[in-house]
């Protein structure tokens, strides 16, 4: 019975699927329209410069002939974003999951971590640059420090989250610590892990922009900071919009994959977001 | 008188559970130390029902999870079987049920079941143990939802799940912490049929913690009444009532006089 209910729930989604689109998407795309005519009025209105602010044609029209030459360094800083984002999250994670277990370890070096937390990823870039000279490591290091510890902290609290009654069952039923973790705290954790990859995504763009201004000679950081130099306006938009639409795309993806992996966690949100 | 009755009042019956001079202290080391059970002497025989009863806070679930080894009781012994609770728990021999389902969300119904099994380091995709829980998914009247997710059951059916679970692995002794509480008291009736008919069926050793007494004077062949802080036995009631009982049994007249000199004593100790 529950199963035809059901059936009869996803025929009707189906159905409603597309009205439920466009009501999703009117207001941010009226808000698009009108956010962009008033920038485009603001600026033949005022006559200001290019090089202080370009329309929005402008700056899509400035893309012609520029592409080929945006993909080299967007490419770049995709490679070291996303390399920061799984080291981060791998190292984050696991070493989560290790403290989360261990709650020796977890009193013992947690009050560290929140030191080194509150520390700027900016402050630690001329020492990395002094370990690992100017190249793609102190880069990826940056990128892998911003990512590490959102993901340090959702995963302690998504491998506690297992409530007591759970953790009861599981020792009523002789399990062993691991069947205990792999069997429940692991599938528990998991709406944390994903909280903790979306969020770090962004945070992987800011450690990778500020690893090239420092030690970059390409990508779209090292764009950016050239640009600025030149006043070339036009190619710092460029850059901030492929930014914006790899790191939108990136967390997009995200949430489809988690929706399809998680499929029983309709009560929570899950996770802890810092 | 039935065989079944005749076999509970013989003298040479099996003794299962022996509870001996049992205590629980929580927070001992700290300035407020709290006596939740206090010398509980208890004898419990095979394929005995027995019901636990008292007013809240009287220490029921505490007795129970010592049973279970689930917790650790600070004085004296539990010998189930000839061996300790912790060696029982680890045979499988016991099998506790919750106030809540406590179902995994992320498993269907059927790998919810299979669970004990796969934790005793079976095969579950053996078509014989899948068999089994089939098996078990329909004696609680499961049948058709191996494949459902929990999300999608009500909370009776939930329960059914649960029982299933505790029942898959043929344990020898259930230990059930109020399991129907949470339900409505519609379902919470149909549940206790189902109990019942399945404790005929199979006939275990049960101790069933409930609030309930119209419930436990139904189900039990003894009623255990526990007084609250420090929880001590302050009564064994025997039901002398013929098995198998119905819903008719509840209009008998020993029936209701059960009931309500066991109201009568759980409200006097709630007084105290």
């Amino acid at each position: 019975m529950a199963t035809e209910t059901s059936n009869k729930a996803s025929t009707q989604n189906l159905g409603s699927k597309a009205g439920e689109i466009i009501s999703e998407y009117k207001y941010p795309a009226v808000f698009l329209v009108v956010f962009v005519g008033i920038w485009t009025f603001g600026v033949r209105i005022y006559s200001i410069p290019t090089y202080v602010l370009p329309t929005p044609l402008d700056i899509l029209q400035s893309f012609q002939g520029e592409l080929s030459n945006l993909w080299r360094h967007t490419r770049v800083t995709l490679l070291e974003a996303f390399l920061g984002w799984i080291l981060g999250n791998m190292i984050g994670i696991s070493l989560g999951a290790v403290m989360a277990e261990f709650q020796a370890l977890k009193r013992s070096i947690y009050p560290y971590m929140v030191i080194l937390r509150s520390l700027p990823v900016i402050a630690f870039a001329p020492l990395l640059i002094i370990w690992m000279g100017i190249n793609q490591g102190p880069i990826i290091a940056a990128a892998t420090i911003t990512t590490f510890f959102p993901s340090l902290v959702n995963s302690i609290a998504g491998f506690s989250s297992t409530d007591r009654l759970t953790k009861e069952l599981m020792h009523s039923l002789n399990a062993s610590r691991w069947e205990v973790f792999r069997k429940v705290k692991l599938y528990n954790a998991l709406p944390y892990i994903f909280s903790a990859l979306r969020i770090s995504v962004a945070l992987t763009f800011v450690g990778a922009v500020v690893g090239e201004w420092l030690a970059g000679n390409e990508g779209l950081g090292y764009l950016i900071l050239v640009a600025n130099n030149q006043l070339a306006t036009l190619l710092l938009f460029r850059a901030l919009l492929v930014i914006g639409i790899f790191s939108t795309a990136w967390f997009g993806l995200l949430v489809v994959v988690e929706s399809y992996l998680i499929d029983w966690d309709n009560q929570s949100g899950g996770g802890a977001t810092r | 008188m039935s065989l079944d009755e005749a076999h509970m009042t013989s003298t040479n019956q099996k003794r299962m559970i022996d509870i001996d001079g049992v205590g629980k202290m929580y927070n001992p080391e700290t300035a407020n130390p709290v006596q939740a059970l206090n010398n509980i002497n208890i004898d419990i025989y095979e394929n005995e029902f027995i019901s636990i009863i008292g007013p809240s806070g009287c220490g029921k679930t505490t007795l129970l999870k010592c049973i279970g080894d689930i917790i650790k009781p600070t004085s004296g012994e539990i010998n189930i079987g000839g061996g300790t609770a912790a060696e029982a728990r680890q045979s499988s021999q016991l099998s506790f049920f919750f106030q809540e389902d406590v179902l995994l969300p992320w498993r269907s119904v059927m790998e919810n079941v299979l669970l004990p099994l796969e934790i005793q380091d079976e095969d579950t995709s053996n078509p014989e143990i899948r068999k089994q829980a089939k098996d078990i998914i329909d004696t609680v009247g499961l049948s058709g939802f191996e494949d459902s997710s929990p999300q999608q059951l009500s909370g009776g059916m939930r329960q059914r799940v649960a029982l299933a679970r505790g029942f898959v692995y043929d344990p020898q002794i259930f230990l059930m912490d109020e399991p129907f509480a949470a339900l409505d008291e519609l379902t919470r009736r149909k549940m206790n049929r189902e109990l019942l008919r399945i404790h005929q069926e199979i006939q275990k050793t049960t101790i069933f913690v409930t609030h309930h007494i119209a419930e436990a004077v139904w189900l039990s062949d003894r009623v255990i009444v526990l007084s609250p802080s420090p929880g001590e036995v302050y009564d064994i009631v025997e039901i002398d009532l013929p098995r198998p009982r119905t819903e008719d049994t509840r209009g008998d007249q020993e029936f209701v006089e059960y009931e309500e000199s066991l109201t009568e004593t759980v409200m006097q100790l709630d007084v105290q």
